[in-house]
């Protein structure tokens, strides 16, 4: 592997807060040289390489990695204790990244126990085919040679079959030969190659089939490779090779259960089941209609991905799979025979894509109000790729504190607005928050605030964020013209790139993707296919040993 | 998950509790008279010969922190007087928190040193934190002996994950090494008294031998990946590696007979204030016992659900479209008296928190003086009004043994302890960081990063 200085440069935001202010983004060389102004510096290669990075498996994709593991060893993963580890913090993006924190020797201390329990349960009920003894015979080495396979996604070699060995004769010395399969087991999920994502590469640079397999498999399916397609693995050395078998990835459930996870963790998107709303004030709202929200949405990120839509429609599409209750939630005249009957149907004019969807609209929310700046925010980070910096101390506490519920957020915005060091962020985030202040705590639309004041949804954005204003009268011109944007586009297919190289895109690769993007209207599964065949997934740069 | 015999880290040189302590629910151990025994770590004369630090996030109402004329507590340090401990703790304010400011700054705190961001700009120490630092202090030659605790909105939920990075992250053993709290009650004392009970000592002795063996090799994987990275990848493999063979160390370390006879487990906590209080005797335990030489417990996670029965009834309106974050805004807004009022309530809370970790220490008798007279106790938060964010100014307390400093006090740095916003010629958590390092034998004058600051920062202790 190589290594390439440009980790360094993609760890950096993708636009710097607030530009209007003045700020712009970091220089990619740092700054001219002012002792030579005039130089005409020579345009820097393009590198389309990807990064070196080692990732770690989330703590979903351990989970779902050991079940699997589990259940191709004849074991379930029933009753197991839950894995050790953090859960990761959707609010700073998604869970599969190289940016984690180190190991504790604490940590690691409750990961050999939960190690030791799946050991136990691994090796409860055994049937080899051949009869274990104390010494690592054939037997013994066949199990071992299957199971590190499995579990580091790569072909055993000689010192691996060693490493077993030796761990085997040490663990049996009591000469009892489960307790060599417990010490594989535990071996096999302690172990570096078990916990770290390989990215290995030839001397081309390209990920070698084995690394090629576990990339392609936890970006597509968040499990280790299966053994089918472990038994493919050798053949995936063009890149014509790769693009089938991701084809037919896409094609599996397992493919789906990942769309839903990127779309959840791209917009922060909480479980229906998670939201807790005010009773006083939304009578209406219970676990039925929040698990409604859960439904609807799904079934709006999978038919987009079903449909081969263009990827506008899932800022922009008017359809919405409603049963009777949630026709009642959007005001349509019912057509559904029951709660239990879901349809496709126009919403109407006031929803038009994912943002306006009730269940992200009730995650931006509070328990009784809609929270502005956060739908706000959530705009510019989710659908515009920056990274907003919180205000500092001095601009916290002059920030105008809204009122509660009522209108008197909107005289807090315009509060914010008079202040120079206040506006600076909040003439870009507060516009758009106030467009989405026509949907309540719950997504219901309304046009009034419960105080009896007019909303003023519409406006006009403008901001070095987007190179054309936006002229809209309300939220679902808003989006649509949203969807319109190259920068939506790009930004979109940036984050699936993020999501399957656990960084986002540098600078050349973030153009490239642009570029990709605004030649043609590509479907989602385009954007998927386009990634991972994007040199940044399929090589990486030289390592610096 | 139960914890093992090998899951008690050290517990050699542990104290004795008599037998039959069992039944009495933490209660009894603190009743016998136990005798301080010589360990391998030597107090300064006078010093303490433990720390627990007592942390919670995004500071505190200073108004009701700061005691009045005549050391007469407010709402967060009443409990400690109601207790009759008053007089065994150093109330100090005017400190700064001096190398960054609001949430970013958090994890240099007690490490006071730089923090990086990550591209998320989530923000974390590049450095070891005071309490580590004491740690290994006092283990030399190996593992350090620590327990790590926290209160979160998981704590009754015992489907949740025991081991988190619950909260505010202030405790580091490096560069972004977090340390995870444990947050259920059930699972600290498990990793205090861990389940032995019917293991048979040879399968015990069985399971030691196989866990030598894979730690064995997965140290050589570790040895043969490491070759294959660049180079800043190999430094994470190096860290990752480091805790493992920390990790071996504490397997392969002699496992002697428990000196400190386990009580009964705690029950299951019904609520927050139960299974704080539940964490804290814990605590208290295993600091008696010396099986950890250093502690630490956190207040993280404050949402509504787990702690409106702490606060004015108001609270329901005051998070209204708000989380936690944003409500502590609202508390120092004076226009919304009653949010301020929900968060004394909350902050009073802490205070019957510490005070029963006093009151447990100081029930121990330990010959010349109580366990509460050989440990330095700190109580700590990252910011010092909380709706300001501001990281001047901080409430901190030190109590049991100051290091020589008389207690019954309360020291003042700042023209207005109470004022968000403090002077930067004021001492800093740097400062706080020396007192305690000299006060357990490291004489430096230093502590961290005193170059890369927010405001400047002098060399030296506290003048306590």
């Amino acid at each position: 592997m190589r290594f390439s200085p440009l980790l360094a440069l993609t760890l950096a935001p993708l636009f710097t807060a607030c530009p209007d202010l003045g700020t712009t983004s970091p220089p990619v060389d740092g700054p001219a040289d002012p002792a030579d102004p005039g130089d005409d510096p020579e345009p820097e290669p393009v590198d389309l390489t990807g990064v070196t990075g080692l990732r770690r498996l989330s703590p979903a994709e351990v989970e779902r990695t050991v079940d699997d593991l589990l259940a191709e060893f004849g074991a379930s993963g029933d009753g197991l204790p839950a894995l050790p580890l953090p859960p990761p913090n959707h609010k700073h993006g998604f869970e599969n990244t190289i940016e984690t924190g180190n190991f504790s020797t604490d940590g690691l201390l409750a990961l050999l126990d939960w190690a030791d329990a799946v050991g136990d349960a691994a090796t409860a009920n055994v049937d080899l085919g051949c009869t274990l003894t104390a010494e690592f015979d054939a037997c013994a080495a066949g199990y071992a040679t299957r199971l590190l396979e499995a579990a580091w996604r790569a072909p055993v070699d000689d010192d691996t079959r060693a490493l077993a060995a030796q761990t085997w004769t040490t663990a049996t010395a009591d000469s009892v030969p489960r307790n060599g399969l417990r010490a594989l087991w535990e071996l096999a999920l302690m172990a570096p190659r078990f916990w770290y994502l390989s990215a290995e590469t030839d001397a081309s640079g390209r990920l070698t089939p084995a690394a090629m397999l576990s990339q392609l498999s936890y970006g597509l399916w968040r499990t280790m490779p299966t053994a089918d397609l472990r038994a493919r693995r050798d053949a995936l050395v063009s890149d014509d090779a790769v693009r089938a078998l991701a084809e037919e990835m896409l094609d599996d459930p397992r493919a789906e259960e990942t769309v839903l996870r990127f779309h959840r963790d791209w917009l922060n998107v909480a479980d229906g089941s998670a939201l807790d709303k005010d009773p006083t004030l939304y009578p209406g709202f219970g676990p039925e209609l929040a698990d409604n929200f859960d439904i609807e949405f799904d079934a709006f990120v999978m038919r987009t991905l079903d449909d081969d839509a263009p990827i506008a429609a899932l800022f922009s599409s008017h359809e919405g799979f409603v049963n009777r209750r949630l026709e009642d939630f959007y005001g349509l005249a019912p057509q559904a025979q029951s709660d239990d009957e879901f349809i496709w149907r126009d919403l109407g004019p006031d929803r038009a894509g994912i943002l306006t969807r009730p269940l992200f609209l009730s995650t931006t929310a509070g328990r009784g109000e809609s929270a502005l700046i956060l739908r706000g925010v959530s705009v510019i980070e989710h659908l515009l790729c920056s990274q907003l910096t919180p205000p500092d101390d001095a601009i916290a506490e002059a920030l105008p504190i809204a009122p509660d519920a009522t209108s008197g957020k909107l005289a807090a915005v315009a509060d914010r607005a008079s202040k120079p060091r206040c506006a600076a962020c909040h003439d870009t985030i507060d516009p758009l928050g106030v467009a989405f202040e026509a949907y309540d705590a719950i997504g219901a639309h309304r046009t009034r605030y419960p105080d009896g004041i007019e909303i003023p949804v519409g406006g006009v954005l403008e901001s070095s964020f987007i190179a054309e204003p936006i002229h809209y009268a309300n939220a679902v011109e808003l989006v649509e013209g949203l969807a319109a944007t190259p920068e939506v586009q790009r930004c979109y297919a940036a984050k699936w790139s993020e999501w399957f190289t656990g960084i986002p895109p540098n600078d050349d690769q973030l153009d490239a993707i642009g570029a990709l993007t605004a030649e043609q209207s590509l479907s989602m599964r385009d954007i998927l296919l386009a990634t991972i065949t994007a040199p940044w997934f399929l090589t990486r740069a030289e390592v610096q040993q | 998950m139960k914890g093992s015999l090998d899951a008690l880290v050290i517990n050699r040189g542990r104290r004795r509790f008599l037998a039959g302590s069992a039944g009495a629910v933490m209660a009894l151990p603190f009743l016998e008279s136990l005798q301080h025994k010589a360990r391998a770590f030597v107090p300064v004369p006078g010093g303490p010969s433990r720390l627990l630090v007592f942390f919670h996030g995004h500071g505190t109402i200073m108004e009701e922190f700061v005691p009045r004329a005549g050391f007469v507590q407010g709402e967060v340090l009443r409990p400690v007087a109601d207790a009759g401990l008053a007089q065994k703790m150093l109330v100090v304010t005017g400190v700064n928190s001096k190398t960054q400011s609001g949430h970013g700054g958090t994890p240099s705190v007690l490490t006071c040193v730089p923090t990086r961001a990550n591209q998320f700009n989530v923000t974390h120490a590049t450095g070891v934190s005071i309490d580590h630092v004491i740690a290994q202090h006092m283990q030399p030659d190996g593992l350090p002996r620590r327990l790590d605790l926290a209160l979160s909105d998981e704590s009754t939920d015992l489907s949740a994950s025991s081991l988190r990075d619950a909260g505010e992250r202030v405790f580091w053993t490096g560069d972004n090494a977090n340390i995870p709290s444990i947050i259920h009650a059930g699972a600290a004392f498990d990793r205090v008294f861990p389940t032995t009970s019917g293991e048979d000592v040879a399968v015990a002795a069985a399971k030691r031998s196989r866990r030598r063996s894979v730690l064995d090799g997965v140290l050589a994987e570790f040895n043969r990946v490491r070759t294959r990275v660049s180079v800043s990848d190999r430094e994470r493999l190096d860290r990752h590696a480091d805790a493992m063979r920390q990790l071996e160390q504490t397997i392969a370390g002699p496992v002697q007979g428990a000196s400190c006879a386990a009580p009964a487990a705690p029950a299951t906590p019904a609520d927050h204030e139960r299974a704080g209080e539940s964490l804290v005797d814990t605590l208290a335990l295993a600091s008696a016992c010396n099986i950890a030489d250093v502690g630490t417990i956190k207040m993280a996670d404050m949402e509504e659900g787990a702690w409106s029965h702490l606060t004015h009834p108001d609270l329901a309106a005051t998070f209204a479209g708000e989380n936690y974050h944003g409500a502590w805004h609202r508390a120092s807004d004076q226009r919304l008296d009653y949010a301020r009022r929900a968060f004394v309530g909350v902050n009073n809370f802490y205070g019957r928190l510490f005070a029963r970790l006093l009151q447990r220490l100081n029930e121990i008798d330990e010959g010349d003086g109580t366990a509460l007279d050989h440990t330095m106790v700190v109580w700590l938060s990252d910011f010092g009004h909380g709706g300001g964010h501001s990281s001047d100014n901080l409430p901190i307390v030190i109590a049991g043994n100051a290091g020589g400093a008389a207690l019954g006090r309360h020291v003042n740095f700042a023209d207005n302890p109470a004022d968000p916003y403090g002077d930067s010629s004021q001492p800093g958590n740097h400062n706080l960081c020396v007192t305690i390092q000299q006060a357990f034998g490291i004489a430096s004058d230093r502590f961290g990063n005193l170059d890369e600051v927010a405001q400047p920062v002098q060399p030296g202790p506290l003048s306590l």
